[in-house]
């Protein structure tokens, strides 16, 4: 069973009549496994937003379907089981940490008793315990995002869903939200986020899924994904008189705590390099594989799906 | 569900009772009511009827005010994303809309309180003695009731029309049915025995003016139970008709 998964999924915004109509979502087929950090990406107006909107019944889909945990979103069930964080969100200034997650834990009819213990184990997992009594209106950025995680947490539920959590964000409070994301995929929880950071994308992520006008043109894993660059080969004893001859062969070493790193893109003959190596008194410790970075990757794919659009319409 | 409405209403109710510019409009109104005793002379001794006219004017006013605030606060929710943290949890919406109408309607409720008792105060310390006699008291309490009864039909029609319109477009629509909303009495005149087709187009329009006992009371006219029972029948049916409408409207609407 998939933790979300959509099916011919479309959503047009506008009057039925209008000329102006935004078609948001055009055949979205998304399927995100569980227990996985799913970074869900694409540029601005893709239509992360609204796949996210339709996920949590905020939207209505023009047609097709979407499911979570195998429930149709129609059901307003499913929302038991999913918890949110929206863009920017704002909260009420006026109450304290801890009053606004007692409010949050008495829509979902928790009792009082249950409130007061959910709200400390949260205040504790967010690293708010020592403002549970501040009014939120003096909060930083960083603290309102991990308070409004703490109330996507606040019935347990076993999907995530964040609309670009880490945007805006000083490295701490990125770096803060990181671990609270890593702590939770490791309690078994499926966390499906959009995000236009993609170096913390990639730290995060099990998968990625890349929406462009509304489909989904990209879905995998990282290593999936990503195209092979080259290989680093991290070696020992090579002569250091034969490194500038080596060096003709790749296309740089680094010398690093008594290595030599012979970093060799795809161009490169790695039979060649490793016949150098040996020749000259050198042995390989490892090879590591040099994948393309996902910023690379995200703007390679847009401007070949761009480009596929444009021959398409000409 | 009642839960959910129940914590949205006090949330709703809890946030403006915080806030002390609140006690800042009503202290102002009660004075207000105080000065008017000083118009006795310049009203050739209609001092009494002013008075009383101008305070349930001063109640109409903050009803109207309070009803509005139903609009924006909605609307700065659904902005700011607040109201997201409720609306995306199960029956959240309609109980979002049920809460936000109920909380609104309790601070009506809170606020004409306030300017009824700070205005029969006013009354008594005032050299009108007259003003509390002849059941004037409880009358007047009958007509703060009504105004808040109108103060409640306002508010849904304010959420209704919130619905399809923009914040400012919803209050002036809120303050044209204000306004027609006390002339549409004249429809219900032109109803005949053979024709009620006004009466009820007055009703549906809404009729306010069968929440207004303004000129009643200062023309001493008696007010009977009735008529007060009358009037908040048709407010309360008046009210959760729309809102039930609204509710409708907001659980099918896609929120952006």
């Amino acid at each position: 069973m998939y933790a979300i998964e959509t099916h011919n999924l479309y959503k047009t915004f506008g009057w039925f009549l209008s000329k102006r109509k935004v078609h948001a979502l055009n055949n979205l087929e998304l399927k995100v496994p569980e227990n996985v950090i799913y970074g869900f990406l694409g540029p601005n107006g893709a239509g992360k937003t609204t796949t996210i909107k339709i996920l949590l019944g905020l939207v209505i889909p023009s047609k097709g379907h979407s499911k979570i945990f195998g429930i149709d979103t129609h059901d307003p069930d499913t929302r038991n089981h999913v918890g949110f964080l929206p863009e920017n969100p704002k909260f009420y200034p006026y109450l304290t940490a801890s009053d606004f997650l007692d409010f949050c834990g008495k829509i979902i009819h928790m009792d009082a008793m249950e409130r007061s213990k959910r709200k400390d184990e949260l205040l504790e997992k967010v690293g708010l315990t020592h403002a549970a009594n501040q009014k939120m209106e003096g909060f930083s950025r960083g603290m309102l995002q991990r308070m409004g995680i703490a109330q996507a947490l606040i019935s347990d539920p076993d999907l995530i869903i964040l609309d670009e959590p880490i945007t805006g964000l000083d490295p701490m409070g990125r770096a803060d939200i990181k671990r609270i994301l890593l702590e939770l995929r490791e309690e078994g929880k499926t966390i499906f986020f959009s995000s236009h950071i993609l170096s913390d994308v990639e730290r995060m992520c099990d998968m990625v899924g890349i929406i462009n006008h509304g489909q989904l043109i990209e879905h995998g894993s990282l290593d999936e994904l990503r195209s092979d660059i080259g290989v680093n080969i991290h070696t020992t004893g090579v002569a250091s008189n034969a490194l500038m001859e080596g060096e003709k062969l790749c296309d740089y070493i680094t010398l690093k705590n008594g290595e030599a790193i012979f970093t060799l893109t795809n161009k490169s003959d790695k039979d060649t390099v490793m016949k150098f190596i040996s020749d000259n008194g050198g042995s390989v410790i490892r090879s590591v594989k040099l994948q393309e970075e996902l910023e690379a990757f995200f703007l390679r794919r847009i401007q070949n799906d761009e480009k596929a659009r444009e021959e398409e319409v000409n | 569900m009642l839960g959910d409405i129940k914590t949205v209403a006090q949330g709703t109710f809890d946030r403006y009772f915080k806030m002390k510019e609140l006690y800042v409009i009503l202290i102002l109104c009660i004075l207000n009511i105080a000065a008017l005793s000083r118009y006795d002379v310049l009203t050739l001794n209609m001092g009494k009827e002013f008075m009383i006219d101008g305070a349930l004017a001063i109640l109409t006013v903050v009803a109207l005010i309070t009803s509005m605030a139903v609009i924006f606060e909605k609307s700065r929710e659904l902005r700011e994303k607040t109201a997201h943290f409720i609306i995306t949890k199960p029956y959240g919406r309609s109980s979002y809309i049920w809460g936000k109408f109920i909380g609104i309607s309790f601070l009506a409720i809170f606020n004409m309180a306030i300017l009824t008792a700070g205005a029969l105060i006013v009354f008594k310390l005032t050299s009108y003695e007259n003003v509390m006699a002849n059941n004037l008291a409880t009358e007047f309490i009958y007509a703060a009731l009504l105004i808040t009864a109108e103060a409640i039909v306002l508010t849904a029609l304010g959420l209704f029309f919130s619905m399809f319109l923009s914040d400012t477009i919803t209050a002036l629509m809120v303050l044209v049915f204000f306004i027609l909303g006390h002339s549409f009495y004249i429809l219900e005149k032109m109803s005949s025995e053979s024709s009620k087709i006004f009466g009820w187009v007055s009703d549906i329009l809404p009729n306010l003016h069968n929440l207004d006992l303004k000129s009643a009371i200062t023309d001493n006219i008696t007010i009977t139970q009735d008529v007060l029972g009358y009037g908040l029948l048709y407010a309360v049916l008046y009210a959760v008709a729309f809102v039930a409408a609204s509710s409708m409207i907001f659980s099918r609407k896609d929120i952006s």
